[in-house]
């Protein structure tokens, strides 16, 4: 279960709030949305304000030390770039048996076992685990990449733009390494990417961002689109546009008034939704 | 109409499927209908890793690019007016998507006879896809040179007036405008395009494609060889020959004999 309380990055994220959720959630969302600053927030990588629970803990109030012991055991990450989380110099197998003796878990026979368990779940070879990085195409390593994130069953994982640098054929395929992988750990993905047909999939609760905020959130987002945003996003008449002052989306929205360009919608509930538009409520 | 080594191009050309875009770097021989070689000034590439951004404004990029290729003030002004580019804008605070769209609207500068363009959508956020490909469309048909487009993406045939389906720049199969598919490398191809799908809904394609030097190079992955001895053995061994399959050319030795 997770929940942000007014998550801040200086001028990337503003006050990113989520109220308790159980399951999957997914955060939609363009390049320029800074989405990915919410994984780099909550995985302690860059500076930020607010609070980010898991399970009713604050886990980035806790100190630099407790927090290396969170990570990969609370929290992983399924960085877009399937080659980040490896050093050339180690083969794979080392990773897993790094993980597992610096946090006191286990052994190396036992973290070479969890990694064969795994890396069977997800359909490769088991000689994979004596294998470099450098030696993996870009599907084997997103897999082993999987693997590494989710072998001790943390709460959560950030998944990061799955279909970067992957064609379409690659992109089902890790799609379905995922949803297999959801069926055999306990984790909660945080799913963050582009595609809303793999959120759609993946995500039990959709943020839709733009810019920095969030601009409409809940179960029925996808189904139901309330925002003009998200509604041109899934049309596909989507356009590059600039930032506007009030509502960011007022420069390029159709519905805009005086009102938008200059005052922030507060945003209400609209049905199961959470909406941010002075369009609301009728 | 444009023979680019054994592919005949007409209008807008694609090239769908994985690794095909180094045929746009190799020696290859480029005639006219009539047999005459284009010349290579004539033959513009733009690649889809486009990733520089020199710091200037999009109307200054344009007329340093007119510069080195033989372009006028006219060409430039068209250029800005139907990619719809804002002149003044930065090149450095542009999206992918903008500087994509950039990128082939020079297709306007100097003198074009062929067009090769690189899968630019690869780089491009996927709700601005559909807006990056009308624009190469209108861009190519106000252009009106012969063109030939990469994609990996079944998804944006519809703007293509003729389409290849292959993988390392070897055609599988050819469809003059048609938009039904044979081949089983294009049935798969045509399968990974996903829409929005229910919560857990598996994709159908289940396993990486991967494709064999010798015989038909889909043979490792295709479904269709596997269900019978003949023809795999087939398959494994022989390179298929190109049939004629209601209005396409398929290389599949499925297709012999129906």
């Amino acid at each position: 279960m997770i929940e942000y309380d007014c998550l801040t990055v200086k001028e990337k994220l503003e006050c990113f709030s989520l109220r308790q959720t159980v399951g999957n959630v997914g955060i939609l969302g363009e390049e320029n949305s800074n989405k990915e600053y919410l994984a780099k927030a909550s995985m302690r990588l860059i500076s930020s304000t607010g609070h980010f629970y898991i399970n009713g803990e604050d886990v980035l109030s806790v100190s630099p030390e407790e927090f290396k012991d969170y990570l990969w055991v609370k929290l992983s990450e399924i960085p877009s770039d399937p080659y980040l989380l490896f050093s050339e110099l180690y083969d794979i197998k080392s990773h897993f048996v790094e993980i597992v003796i610096s946090h006191g878990i286990g052994d190396k026979h036992y973290a070479e076992e969890l990694a064969l368990e795994y890396v069977k779940l997800l359909g490769l070879e088991t000689s994979i685990l004596d294998k470099y990085t450098f030696q993996l195409n870009p599907i084997d390593a997103k897999k082993v990449e999987i693997a590494l994130a989710s072998f001790l069953n943390p709460e959560v994982i950030f998944v990061e733009d799955i279909g970067s640098g992957l064609n379409d054929v690659q992109v089902n395929v890790i799609l379905n390494s995922l949803l297999d992988m959801e069926s055999v750990t306990g984790s909660s993905f945080v799913v963050l990417d582009n595609d809303p047909a793999v959120i759609s999939r993946l995500a039990d609760y959709v943020v839709v961002m733009y810019k920095g905020e969030t601009i409409e959130e809940g179960e029925d987002v996808l189904s139901f689109p309330l925002h003009p945003y998200t509604q041109a996003y899934l049309g596909g008449y989507l356009r590059p546009s600039v930032a506007g002052r009030g509502c960011k989306f007022s420069m390029s929205c159709p519905f805009s008034s005086s009102k938008c360009k200059e005052e922030r919608p507060k945003g209400t509930n609209v049905g199961s939704s959470f909406v941010r538009c002075n369009l609301y409520p009728w | 109409m444009i023979f680019y080594g054994q592919l005949k191009l007409n209008g807008i050309s694609c090239f769908l499927g994985e690794d095909n875009e180094g045929i746009a770097t190799s020696e290859v021989k480029v005639t006219d209908q009539y047999g005459n070689e284009i010349p290579r000034a004539m033959i513009r590439y733009i690649p889809s890793n486009v990733k520089e951004r020199p710091p200037t404004t999009v109307e200054e990029f344009l007329k340093r690019i007119a510069t080195r290729v033989g372009g006028n003030s006219d060409q430039i002004y068209k250029a800005i007016l139907v990619s719809g580019a804002d002149p003044s804008r930065k090149l450095t605070q542009a999206d992918v998507s903008e500087l994509a769209v950039l990128y082939v609207s020079t297709l306007f500068l100097g003198d074009v006879r062929l067009a090769l363009i690189g899968d630019l959508l690869s780089k491009v956020d996927d709700p601005l896809k559909l807006f990056v490909m009308k624009q190469v469309y209108k861009i190519l048909k106000k252009v009106g040179s012969d063109s030939l487009v990469f994609m990996s993406s079944f998804k944006y045939i519809g703007i293509c007036d003729k389409i290849f389906v292959g993988a390392k720049g070897e055609v599988m199969e050819e469809s003059e405008g048609s938009k039904e598919f044979y081949h089983p490398y294009s049935k798969v191809l045509m399968d990974s395009v996903i829409g929005i799908g229910k919560r857990g809904e598996r994709a159908s394609v289940r396993y990486p494609v991967t494709f064999s030097e010798v015989g038909c190079a889909f043979h490792d992955s295709c479904e269709l060889s596997k269900t019978d001895r003949r023809l795999r053995r087939k398959c494994i061994l022989e390179r298929p020959k190109t049939f004629r399959v209601g209005e396409n050319r398929v290389k599949c030795w499925y297709f012999e004999g129906k």
